[in-house]
């Protein structure tokens, strides 16, 4: 039984489902009268439709978010092992880095001090050794290289960027998604993510990847004039998060 | 998405195999021609390339029938004239 169930798969279900409307469409045409062939016809199309459009999922969700929750957690025990306090900072593309980083500084202080970093920087300390914070890849970054194939975010404004992110809403990442400039910066507000941790704390200093996607897509839409985004504070209100985001604009590195 | 997409076209189809009711098969063809069209529209911006490739094809097929059907029709109207 295990083994039948595993054999039908979503892929084959929609093969057999699509494969069985065909046969039963083409009964219709044995005896071809005005309305056997336009239901003949209906049950043909539905069925080569969902042959055609419903196509593979390869692995469960489950095993996804489990695959993600491995990840955060380690991030999240190195944050709280070093006593970082900070909300990151989405920085850009440099000379320097050749694909945008993460900085969590230690402070949780507005002015943070960014030092220069390069693509090997982690732990970042200044000359006398004080901790500065650290710098790793977003979570997302994989996954927005990956989206950028179909949907090209650094040559956007970040005006025009809400239409194209709704194509987080189309790939089921994510329910509902809004990008709104408020008085102060930037607001991200974002429905039930596939896969969302619910902690603010963490959220702010090194979001999940869908989330890290939207906001790595937000810096690139920045087209490269060297703004770094620095997420200000989270709130979740049961459905939504929102992510209230400042771009900093001064060059450092 | 592509689920949601297929239960609206099946939903429309089966809706307008009642709508079409004693008129041809043609009439019924092109009432499902302009249900692809609505998907398409409604869910462009939601769906990816390969979704859309596929959506596209589709469109093209009732396209063509589209065509045939209105220039056979252009055709049987000079032809009484």
């Amino acid at each position: 039984m295990q083994l039948l169930t595993t054999l039908i798969t979503y892929n084959n279900r929609a093969k057999i489902i699509g494969s069985i409307l065909i046969v039963i469409g083409l009964c219709f045409f044995i005896y071809p009268t005005s309305l056997n062939i336009k239901i003949g016809f209906a049950s043909i199309l539905i069925g080569i439709f969902t042959m055609f459009m419903l196509t593979k999922k390869t692995i469960t969700q489950k095993i996804s978010t489990e695959q993600i929750e491995g990840n955060i957690d380690t991030i999240k025990n190195i944050i709280k092992t070093l006593q970082i306090k900070g909300n990151a900072i989405f920085l850009p593309k440099t000379d320097n880095l050749t694909e945008e980083r993460i900085l969590i500084p230690q402070s949780s202080n507005p002015v943070v001090e960014i030092p220069k970093i390069q693509n090997d920087s982690v732990f970042l300390k200044t000359k006398n050794g004080r901790n500065l914070g650290i710098s790793i890849p977003p979570s997302g970054l994989k996954l927005i290289n990956k989206i950028e194939k179909e949907e090209k975010f650094d040559t956007t404004e970040i005006k025009n960027l809400e239409e194209k992110l709704q194509i987080f809403v189309g790939m089921d990442l994510v329910k509902s998604l809004s990008l709104k400039q408020i008085k102060t910066g930037w607001k991200l507000e974002i429905e039930k993510p596939s896969f969302c941790p619910n902690d603010s704390i963490l959220c702010a200093q090194y979001p999940c990847p869908i989330c890290s996607a939207i906001l790595t897509a937000i810096t690139r839409s920045t087209n490269g004039s060297n703004h770094k985004l620095w997420i200000k504070d989270i709130t979740y209100d049961g459905k939504k998060t929102t992510f209230h985001v400042h771009f900093l604009k001064r060059k450092t590195n | 998405m592509p689920e949601k997409i297929t239960i609206f076209v099946a939903v429309w189809t089966i809706i307008m195999l009642f709508v079409s009711g004693d008129y041809g098969l043609e009439i019924f063809i092109i009432l499902i021609f302009i249900g692809l069209l609505i998907a398409k529209e409604l869910t462009d911006r939601f769906t990816t390339l390969q979704i859309k490739r596929r959506m596209n094809i589709f469109i093209l097929i009732f396209l063509l029938f589209f065509i045939t059907a209105v220039g056979r029709k252009i055709i049987d109207f000079v032809s009484m004239n």
